[in-house]
């Protein structure tokens, strides 16, 4: 067993990750309710599938709207995205309002920020040098 | 005795044999079962790997596969200054400078022949690893000795185990840690939760840890801060979760310490009796720093 162990390298330094900026979806919507807060955002049907889509769900637009319910601390991530702060700047407030330690808020937020972008509910601006 | 000039900003470490002390910005970055890496601000810093030699010990084959390993330069013979040795004395020592691609540092063999363990030790160029950091760490290593509890300290969690612990497996998920032993037929995992306010917000600590249970049954009145869940033990229900090829026997105990923002558990399961005594001892040696 070899004694020094290979990690797959990002794509962008870690570092550079938490400098970027996520930008919220102007059409990405919300809505607050006793699990949290309800997103609802846009999707456009794959083009391959509109034509059927519009024989089904009979409607002439290929967009249909997708909700997320967000726990509490779900909803308090999306509220500090204010499209000024940084991922790093969104953790570190996290970590001290939940007690965490620096690194595992970091994870934590990083990945939630990535499922977001993921659903197109946010963009990631990154930080010029 | 070297004397570490800040001691509030060092973490003690704790893992499978070893302990040591490194700087508080330090982070495990990657925890095997004879291995740790750490980085500050995401970039290694030290590593260090140990082992049972069993059999003879062969500094230069060691080495060897290093050098093998890192598929860069070769591992330069280096004479550590003599700080970094005061704490190994009565151990075989071998000092090298190794190098791969960019980065490279110093290292160290150690090999101790009164228990037989071999630990390899690499000092990585990014952070801060002059020598205020490196002499005062290596003075901290220990092997941890059989005949006494072995310390199990990582993140922010702290446990005192009986040295004849076996590690089988570790998960460390923002919010969630697992660590998973066996103790002779009892297998025991450490759990821990956070935030707990957050986890518990509109719900008590027994409707958290319903989901953990395995279907054991919660044991009535053990307070706010603490629910256990316990199987029936009787021997016509351990031989039907033994049929059902489950483990017969499953004990779960939760504790929520508001104050630091943790809920820690012990989870243990075994096809005998479980050993309360046993449980009560890692229970009571199991803390969130």
């Amino acid at each position: 067993m070899a004694f020094f162990r290979t990690r797959k390298e990002p794509s962008i330094p870690r570092q550079q990750a938490l400098a970027c900026i996520p930008i919220r979806n102007p059409e990405a919507g919300q809505h607050r309710n006793d699990e949290g807060i309800l997103l609802s955002y846009p999707v456009e049907v794959k083009p391959w599938f509109q034509g059927i889509f519009r024989r089904v769900a009979a409607r002439q637009s290929p967009v249909i709207v997708r909700k997320l319910q967000l726990d509490a601390m779900g909803g308090s991530v999306w509220e500090m995205i204010d499209n000024r702060r940084s991922v790093r700047e969104i953790a570190e407030i996290f970590a001290r309002r939940h007690g965490l330690g620096r690194r595992e808020a970091e994870i934590a937020v990083s990945a939630f920020v990535r499922e977001l972008g993921k659903r197109g509910l946010v963009a990631l601006r990154m930080e010029e040098q | 005795m070297v004397h570490r000039t800040d001691t509030a900003a060092w973490q003690e470490i704790g893992w499978n044999g070893i302990r040591l002390q490194v700087p508080a910005p330090w982070h495990p970055a990657v925890i095997l079962e004879r291995y740790l890496l750490f980085e500050e601000d995401y970039r290694p810093v030290f590593e260090i790997r140990w082992k049972e030699t069993g059999g003879r010990f062969s500094a230069a084959r060691v080495l060897a596969k290093l050098e093998r390993s890192l598929g860069g330069g070769p591992l330069l013979p280096w004479q550590p200054p003599p700080e970094w040795l005061a704490a190994f004395a009565g151990c075989q020592v071998h000092g090298f400078r190794w190098r791969r691609d960019t980065s490279g540092g110093p290292g160290l063999l150690l090999y101790d022949s009164a228990t037989a363990r071999s630990v390899l030790l690499r000092f990585h160029p990014a952070g801060n690893t002059g020598d205020e950091h490196c002499a005062p760490l290596l003075d901290s290593l220990r092997l941890q000795p059989q005949g006494k509890e072995h310390l199990w300290a990582v993140f922010d969690i702290r446990a005192l185990l009986p040295p004849r612990t076996r590690l089988l497996g570790q998960r460390f998920l923002p919010g969630s840690f697992t660590i998973d032993f066996r103790i002779d037929h009892l297998f025991v995992s450490l759990l821990r939760f956070r935030p707990a306010a957050e986890l518990l917000r509109g719900r008590s600590l027994a409707d958290f840890g319903d989901h953990l249970a395995r279907g054991a049954c919660l044991v009535p009145d053990t307070g706010p801060r603490e629910s256990t869940w316990q199987s029936d033990d009787s021997i016509p229900r351990r031989v039907l979760r033994r049929l059902q090829r489950k483990k017969a026997c499953h004990l779960l105990t939760l504790w929520h310490l508001p104050e630091k923002n943790v809920i820690l558990g012990l989870r243990c399961t075994s096809n005998r009796a479980i050993p309360h005594d046993l449980v009560r001892m890692i229970r009571q040696g199991y803390t969130a720093i």
